[in-house]
């Protein structure tokens, strides 16, 4: 089942002189399930893909549907209300809410809908990450490794058709990268998740089974693995 | 490099520069203010006392009266220290939200090589090229409000009797220590935040986060309840921008609560004048005439005065202060029914008798034939009249006062004598009364006063009692009594009396007025100071939100990517402008209240009184207009805020 669909997806920056070309026409197709790493070198275009797929922007041109969904036409926001329930995203920086618990920030998708989170999951997603005990602190007092599966953890809360991870692994040591990778396939494997992760590191790529290489904004290779 | 770093920095953010000015300008025209209002109270007190009692004694009268002027000058610097800390902080948060954003670009340039002190000096230029032109204007527009200031307070004060009229005034000197406490207020504001961030290392710099940071874990439950995970959020946002907030904190509730009582004392104070002075006394005078330093037997035109046309009663009066020995057994049978004078006034006995207050009121001789007349006695000359009562303290308040007798009335004569018991002389007593004569004068709760004539005055020759220094006639009109005829009376009556003696008139309806305008006068210029502490506050919370866009770009981008709305981010603005401008209320409505039910209490006012004159409404308007302020800031910081593409911010991924 395809759960996600680019057509012809363009993207450009800027007018006249300054014009930029980040994405040229992007064909892609995601089925449920699958664990794709888009690599490219800085400046090809990874990460504003990345951001359109999570309706954080919009495409110059092009479509893109995620589970049935037509994005680039939902207005602020719907965009919004899908990027909470639909999509998960993971960012290098984890970008968790300094103010709030470790806690109140992975639940906060659900909060935002007024909604009762599943406490068993909520279980399960903590004690898989390993940040049980973590709950009652906040993000400043943890280390990276820990912010990062606090923020793995809130984009996994609302079950998201689609887990966006953006460089992930770039702000971790070596030891607390080979974690946070062995979470997300673990999540992958045990929970179906289908997760879109964009690096430049092809190392870190050889860990998802699909591999989609980006140059100057254009799909150079599309390589399935196993 | 520095001059063209920060050329370019303040060319491309004026906002930022645009804020800096905004509260140097501020805190420059409050010092200027204060000094120029300082400076001309100063200047009103010396000339006050010099015009009384001449140049020379001014400084020693200051002194005597408790007016050390080197009290009056610790007081003021202390104000003025107070003043300037809190404009400092004020300011310093202005210097903090632009510097803050600014912490990426010095983390580079420490990272290459800038040392501490050449950042601290680069932003130190940059706030006195900033200020030193808002500097110079503020302290012009403090002068210029103080101008008003003074000319405000002649207007509100025109009518009271004795005032002299307040000239501005103004010293050079003055404004060189207005705009050197200004620009020394400034720097210290500049250097605070600059200190602090030339300590940072290079990797701190680079990575820091600008965001809002809390040190501890706190919970919003109140808001989180009334609001949701919006409210939690708002809660934590404003927790954890405490610092910065604290000015507007301070100053909101300080001025509300300030604005609260301020109007409730004196709608308290007007009600219990009211009720003490202006309806007591509503029958008892039309105009008042003080002679100043003359004795009654120095004033002769008592005849001339009582036969002015349209005056139907005029009395001339003189007060003295005498003592009397009271023996146990002549205190009446209530007060001993009532515990005696040492339960009712706390008199002690010495050697078997009290010695008890007698004031004497001399009065001419024929208004003291009439008042004879008036209890309903054989008009005479040759005795005093005795006001036999004394307050019962007991079973009555001071608003609602009831008395009893306080001696037995079979005594003959009356013993008076100077309050230095050198001297005494027994007159005979013409009656006892509870009715006192129609004079605009209060008597002492425990004393047993005097009213004797003129003539029995003139022949103690002074072994009765010491003379006060003035006399007066009180006058009561025959005429409809308004403004206008009490003008006109007491326009005759001054000119007929002032060419023999230095005198000060007033006359009913006009005191009324002038006291309406001075408590009006009171309000406004008290107001105006809640109203300044009020606009300190709210220039606070506009600098502070007018700094979001460099301060909270990244926290609102941060909940973009989590799925929150634009309409759940204004909600967050809205709880936060509700808290702000709803702590102040929260704190003042119950403070008031104890304040309203003290003095109520210690006032014996029925509270019904109170509340229905009660000045709700300009205090609601006060509240409205903190909240709408406020709002108005927190309005433009979240529009601002929201119109900026946040997006492109998430783009950057520079979210570290």
């Amino acid at each position: 089942m395809e759960i996600l669909k680019c057509d012809g997806v363009e993207k450009v920056f800027g007018k006249g002189e300054n014009q930029v070309n980040a994405l040229c026409g992007i064909d892609l197709s995601v089925e449920k399930g699958e664990f794709v790493a888009v690599v490219g070198a800085s400046g090809s275009g990874k990460s504003t893909l990345l951001h359109i797929l999570g309706s954080v922007d919009r495409p110059t041109k092009g479509s893109v549907t995620v589970d049935g969904v037509c994005i680039d036409k939902l207005n602020a926001r719907e965009a919004a209300v899908f990027r909470r329930r639909k999509v998960g995203l993971v960012y290098q920086f984890y970008n968790l809410i300094p103010t709030l618990t470790v806690e109140k920030n992975i639940l906060m998708p659900m909060l935002l809908d007024k909604r009762k989170p599943d406490a068993a999951y909520f279980e399960t997603i903590v004690n898989t990450l390993g940040i049980a005990d973590k709950m009652e602190s906040l993000p400043g007092q943890l280390s990276g490794g820990q912010q990062q599966r606090a923020a793995i953890a809130r984009s996994l809360i609302y079950r998201p058709a689609i887990l966006l991870a953006d460089e992930p692994t770039g702000n971790l040591d070596r030891k607390n990268a080979r974690e946070i990778m062995d979470l997300l396939k673990l999540s992958h494997r045990n929970l179906k998740q289908t997760i879109v992760l964009i690096t430049h590191d092809e190392n870190i790529a050889l860990e998802a089974e699909r591999i989609v290489t980006i140059e100057d904004g254009r799909i150079v290779s599309d390589q399935k693995r196993r | 490099m520095w001059k063209d770093f920060s050329k370019s920095y303040l060319k491309n953010n004026r906002a930022s520069g645009m804020s800096i000015m905004a509260a140097a300008l501020a805190a420059s025209m409050f010092l200027s203010l204060l000094c120029s209002c300082a400076y001309n109270f100063w200047a009103y007190e010396t000339e006050r006392i010099a015009l009384r009692e001449g140049d020379w004694q001014s400084s020693v009268l200051l002194r005597e009266e408790g007016e050390d002027p080197s009290m009056l000058l610790t007081l003021y610097l202390f104000i003025l220290t107070i003043v300037a800390l809190s404009l400092i902080l004020i300011i310093r948060n202005s210097f903090e939200i632009s510097m803050n954003a600014r912490i990426h670009q010095f983390g580079i340039l420490s990272s290459v090589g800038a040392t501490p002190w050449q950042i601290r000096i680069c932003l130190l230029q940059e706030a006195a090229v900033l200020s030193s032109v808002p500097t110079i204007l503020g302290s012009l527009l403090g002068i210029l409000i103080s101008v008003f200031a003074v000319g405000a307070t002649n207007v509100f004060a025109a009518g009271v009797v004795g005032r002299h009229e307040a000239v501005f005034r103004y010293h050079p000197a003055i404004f060189i220590f207005t705009v050197l406490i200004s620009a020394l207020t400034v720097l210290v504001s500049a250097w605070i935040p600059a200190g602090k961030l030339s300590r940072m290392t290079p990797l701190e710099a680079i990575r820091n986060t600008g965001g809002l940071q809390l040190r501890k874990r706190k919970h919003s439950r109140m808001l989180s309840l009334l609001f949701g995970v919006e409210g939690e959020i708002a809660g934590n946002a404003l927790k954890a921008q405490r610092k910065s907030l604290r000015i507007s904190t301070i100053s909101l509730t300080l001025s509300f609560l300030g604005f609260s009582i301020m109007l409730m004392f004196t709608t308290l104070s007007s009600i219990s004048t009211r009720y003490t002075y202006f309806e007591r006394y509503q029958d008892a005078w039309d105009v008042m005439i003080t002679l100043k330093d003359t004795a009654i037997v120095d004033f002769h035109q008592t005849e001339e005065v009582q036969g002015i046309a349209g005056i139907r009663d005029a009395v001339v009066y003189q007060k003295a202060e005498a003592v009397t020995f009271l023996p146990e057994e002549l205190q009446s049978g209530e007060l001993v029914s009532l515990g005696g004078l040492g339960t009712v006034a706390g008199t002690q006995k010495t050697e078997g008798q009290f010695q008890v207050s007698a004031p004497i009121v001399i009065l001419d001789d024929t208004s003291f034939l009439n008042f004879c007349s008036q209890i309903g006695i054989t008009p005479e000359l040759h005795g005093t009249i005795i006001l036999n009562r004394i307050w019962d303290s007991v079973n009555s308040n001071f608003r609602y006062k009831e008395y009893v007798p306080f001696v037995r009335e079979d005594g003959k004569t009356a013993m008076l004598c100077r309050t230095d018991k050198n001297q005494g002389l027994e007159i005979p007593v013409l009656s006892y009364t509870q009715t006192e004569p129609v004079l605009r004068e209060e008597y002492e709760d425990y004393a047993l006063v005097h009213f004797i004539p003129l003539s029995v005055w003139e022949e103690a020759a002074g072994q009765i009692g010491e003379a006060k220094v003035d006399s007066y006639i009180r006058i009561l009109s025959d005429g409809s009594r308004d403004s206008g005829d009490l003008d006109s009376l007491e326009k005759q009556i001054v000119r007929l009396v002032s060419q023999e003696h230095r005198i000060e008139s007033e006359n009913r309806v006009q005191e009324r007025i002038s006291n309406d305008n001075l408590i009006y006068g009171m309000k406004m210029i008290l107001g105006g100071f809640c109203v300044l502490l009020a606009v300190i506050g709210i220039a606070n919370v506009f600098s502070n939100t007018l700094g979001f866009l460099r301060q909270r770009k990244r926290e609102f981008a941060r909940y973009m990517s989590i799925g929150m709305t634009a309409r759940e981010m204004r909600k967050m603005f809205c709880i936060e402008a509700f808290v702000i401008a709803g702590r102040p209320v929260l704190l003042t409505v119950p403070c008031t209240l104890l304040f309203i039910q003290f003095s109520v209490t210690a006032s014996y006012l029925e509270p019904m009184v109170f509340w229905r004159e009660a000045p709700l409404l300009p205090i609601l308007l006060f509240a409205a207009a903190i909240a709408g302020f406020v709002a108005l800031a927190y309005y433009i910081g979240g529009k601002r805020l929201l119109q900026c593409d946040l997006n492109e911010t998430l783009r950057n991924d520079a979210l570290n």
